[in-house]
């Protein structure tokens, strides 16, 4: 009877050694389809007299109707919701999500009342109130951090070349009137750059060349060392589509802001933060009135490592991953989705470059406790725990953004690719 | 699993290896660190922590995935580069990659080869000569012949057994292979036993030489499903081979089925002619089998020629941006290749027949190249700067010019930097950061050495860097 016992035992044993391992569970992708599916149904600008279908920025996430304070659409704010829905669209084959997105992207640039100057609206600092159907300034509450880049260019110009061409032309007049500062230089760049790789036109080259002129004569000296490495991912990304003199030069700023950012006193293994000009270190969690977190900060360092190979960053990159797995986010303290977005994508990064299983499963911590704190009880996240709305200033875009990339990274697809999460500067 | 060293012995060794990428630069190579002194040192690191000493048996393979950070096997699934699937990674669906697949190492095996050759040492040749006895004698399907090789299949070194990266266990080449000839002199008997099992067990319709590229590899099951034109280029190849070593005839009948499979396939449903197999194996099977088989070969490379260039002249016509030339210069994925890719068929195709069209086509990607790097974002492979380099080189030999070098020694230079690092292997693709064989690490170290023969003036004959494909 023992013989037999044990003999079932190998057996048993055998079969759990053999047996195949299943498939990992990933429940977030339909998480973010439902997200997206609510937004295509219910958060677009149907109200007022103009229905521009442009995706509202904020939502009532019970009645999902537009709430009487700011009804706004803010296309800077839903920048990776857009970005979410082109994927969406490569993920599912279906074109209802490019579509919306090719939808808001063709009134933004084609709507020429909505921003003073002919510049688009992102670089206006405008956004749109759906009730009253006018352009309103962006930016009511100070509180509410909104520098990105803008990504989206080479859509622009598939869906509207002239009009692409007359928002950068704009943004060239406006820059030689009132110069920008390093990290909104480094977006026009990359706007320009990308412009002269549709157009062949010179006229952005040169305007490349005013803008790189200013960086060059230490123009916006103050500026964070956040600000400046933005500056040189932009920098970076346009000198792929211009002529090799240009580039050369682009690529001198590049490696100036590379050296300045890797000098600091950055102090990721003890405190968990960067290190930014003269002022405290970065938070973890907490998003600050001026600047970012550690992770938003890391996820530029990620931009520049996988672009450039750079050993220096990459030691940042694992530094910062670490510090989010020694320090979990505080439990009542107002943590924006994109922090944990930005968080999420920050450990699938060093899970890419250690091929350390530790860092995927603590994305998966993360992104489960996102979804319990701000997805609990809507089909759209909150803005903050403390925030009951939809507000996707907070970020609700990165996160999901983060979502599908560890959707992709779990079940190692990789006929689609999440764009990179690190437009948040 | 555990590392085979303790951690500060390894970081002594990696030390030791990264220390020996800043010396011995040449004259030449005015960087502290010889392109020969890397691809050496990836030599020598895969020979001493990359091999198969894991499991019951030690079979002295070598991993075709590892952790860079302990040069230890994986112990958890890495992150894949972009375009690689589930199913073509070298280990079990969802485990780590713990598997051996030569047909991802070829271009590995022919540097210890040439290694041996270029220092001396015979160490290199014996590690490669160990790989193909061990792979050929222990391998082989009792049942199929076949060998857990190529797109999906290869040896699981811990559990010492055949294993595929999906649910299936499907043989499918993933390159030619180019190593027959040494196969045979090591080991006869199951070099010839697989093209034997390729015949009867690959091919379902041995009238009509109806295929499928999968084939069972523990059981017969061949069905006429979707037979790709350049795996009959491998078959063919494969057969040629056996022929020449063995003389056994079947070998003969099995080319003839097949080439008359594709004789009839060129012909499309409205009577026009389309390229097939191509002309590449077809070409060299020819060189290997009596006439006259070996004519009809060399007609049907002809023929392929003709439509292959036709095509080429359509698409380079001035105005057409959608042609071959279009090809993507850096990004790389399943049934995806660069321009420099296609590139290095011009040049396999030129080193057979010397026709300029192909020498042209080549010249005009090298020129793409210049001053190009991967663009923003890109998960660019070790292979797409493999043939990028290796397009420069075959430039520069063609013209003289400078120019093609001196892009040659740039993109080398780039892809140290950008792939080892400051490890002895280099990486999978920028995007990731273990070593992982099927994004062609192994083409990029034949790259590097040809970039230091031709920089260096070195009488050294190196493979050709034309097997991707």
């Amino acid at each position: 009877m023992r013989i037999l016992a044990v003999m079932v035992i190998l057996v048993c044993a055998r079969e759990v050694v053999c047996a195949p391992k299943p498939v990992p569970k990933s429940p977030y992708l339909p998480l973010v389809y439902r997200y997206a599916d609510t937004m295509l149904k219910h958060g677009r600008d149907t109200v007022g007299p103009q229905k521009t279908g442009l995706f509202l920025s904020r939502l009532d996430r019970t009645t999902l109707l537009p709430p009487n304070d700011r009804p706004i659409a803010d296309p800077r704010h839903d920048q990776n919701v857009l970005r979410v829905l082109y994927t969406l669209s490569e993920l599912s084959g279906k074109p209802a999500y490019r579509d919306a997105a090719d939808a808001e992207l063709k009134f933004l640039l084609e709507n020429t009342t909505l921003a003073e100057g002919g510049l688009a609206a992102w670089d206006a600092g405008v956004c749109w109130n759906v009730i009253t159907d006018l352009p309103i300034p962006a930016d009511k509450n100070q509180t509410r951090r909104g520098s990105r880049a803008w990504m989206l260019w080479d859509r622009c110009f598939e869906l509207s070349p002239d009009a692409s061409r007359q928002r950068l032309v704009a943004l060239q007049r406006e820059g030689a009137r009132t110069p920008p500062s390093p990290q909104q230089s480094g977006y026009a760049i990359r706007g320009f750059a990308v412009a002269y790789q549709h157009t062949r036109d010179a006229a952005f080259l040169k305007a490349i060349e005013e803008a790189l002129t200013r960086l060059e004569a230490g123009q916006g000296a103050e500026a964070s060392s956040a600000a400046w490495l933005s500056t040189a991912i932009d920098c970076a990304g346009a000198a792929h589509r211009v002529p090799s003199d240009l580039a050369t030069r682009l690529r001198a700023v590049v490696a100036r802001r590379d050296s300045s950012f890797l000098a600091l006193a950055h102090d990721l293994g003890g405190r968990g933060g960067f290190a930014l000009s003269d002022k405290a270190l970065t938070p973890l969690w907490e998003m600050p009135q001026d600047g970012g977190t550690t992770a938003l900060v890391a996820m530029m360092c990620v931009s520049r490592y996988e672009n450039t190979g750079n050993v220096r960053y990459r030691a940042l990159i694992r530094a910062a991953a670490d510090a989010y797995r020694r320090v979990p986010p505080p439990p009542d303290a107002g943590v924006w989705p994109m922090t944990f977005g930005h968080a999420i994508s920050l450990q699938l990064a060093a899970w890419r470059d250690t091929a350390d299983q530790g860092y995927l499963d603590h994305a998966i911590r993360l992104a489960d406790l996102a979804l319990d704190r701000f997805w609990k009880d809507s089909p759209l996240p909150r803005a903050t725990t403390q925030d009951p709305h939809y507000d996707s200033s907070t970020g609700a875009d990165t996160l999901a953004l983060a979502l599908v990339e560890l959707h992709l990274s779990i079940l190692h697809i990789t006929a689609v690719r999440a764009p990179p999460n690190t437009i948040d500067r | 699993m555990s590392e085979k060293l303790p951690t500060r012995m390894f970081r002594c060794s990696s030390f030791m290896a990264v220390a020996l990428l800043t010396i011995g630069a040449s004259a030449a190579e005015p960087r502290a660190t010889s392109l020969f002194d890397v691809v050496r040192v990836y030599a020598d690191t895969m020979i001493e922590r990359g091999r198969d000493t894991y499991g019951p048996q030690k079979s002295g393979l070598l991993l075709s995935a590892l952790n860079r950070t302990t040069l230890a096997p994986l112990v958890s699934r890495p992150a894949p580069p972009a375009g690689i699937r589930r199913e073509d990674r070298s280990g079990e669906p969802w485990s780590a990659l713990t598997g051996a697949n030569p047909h991802l190492d070829e271009n590995l095996l022919r540097i210890l080869y040439v290694l041996s050759q270029m220092t001396g040492e015979p160490k290199y040749a014996r590690v490669a000569d160990e790989e193909l006895t061990w792979f050929l004698k222990n391998t082989l399907s009792p049942r199929t012949s076949l060998l857990p090789w190529g797109e999906h299949m290869s040896w699981e070194v811990m559990e010492d057994k055949p294993i595929s990266g999906g649910n299936d266990a499907f043989h499918e080449f993933a390159r030619p292979w180019v190593l027959w000839d040494r196969c045979f002199e090591l080991a006869p008997d199951e070099s010839w036993r697989f093209a034997l099992g390729l015949w009867e067990h690959q091919i379902a319709n041995q009238k009509t030489g109806g295929f499928d590229r999968h084939a069972k590899y523990f059981e017969h099951g061949p069905v006429d499903g979707k037979d790709f034109p350049r795996h009959a280029g491998f078959y063919i190849l494969t057969w040629a081979h056996a022929f020449k070593h063995t003389k056994d005839p079947t070998m003969l009948h099995a080319i003839e089925v097949l080439l008359a499979r594709f004789e009839r396939k060129r012909v499309q449903k409205d009577g026009t002619l389309a390229a097939t197999i191509g002309p590449l194996d077809c070409e060299a099977a020819a060189a290997l089998v009596p006439p006259p088989l070996a004519d009809r070969l060399h007609a049907f490379a002809d023929k392929e020629d003709e439509l292959i260039l036709a095509d080429l002249k359509r698409a380079s016509a001035p105005g057409n941006a959608a042609g071959l030339h279009r090809a993507p210069l850096w990004s790389t994925g399943y049934a995806q290749g660069t321009a420099g890719s296609q590139a290095m068929s011009y040049l396999a195709r030129y080193q057979q027949v010397a026709k300029p069209a192909y020498r042209d086509a080549l010249i005009a990607v090298a020129d793409q190249y210049i001053g190009s790097m991967p663009e923003e974002d890109v998960d660019a492979w070790p292979l797409a700067f493999a043939h990028a380099i290796s397009t420069e080189v075959a430039a520069y030999r063609f013209t003289e010019r400078p120019v093609y070098l001196d892009e040659a020694k740039r993109l080398a230079r780039a892809a140290v930097d950008l792939f080892w690092q400051d490890n002895p292997l280099p990486r999978a693709s920028l995007k990731t950061g273990h070593y992982e064989a099927i994004t062609g690490a192994d083409s990029l170290a034949l790259a590097l050495l040809e970039v230091h023969v031709a920089a260096n003036r070195l009488r050294v004959t190196l493979p050709a860097n034309t097997i991707d494909r």
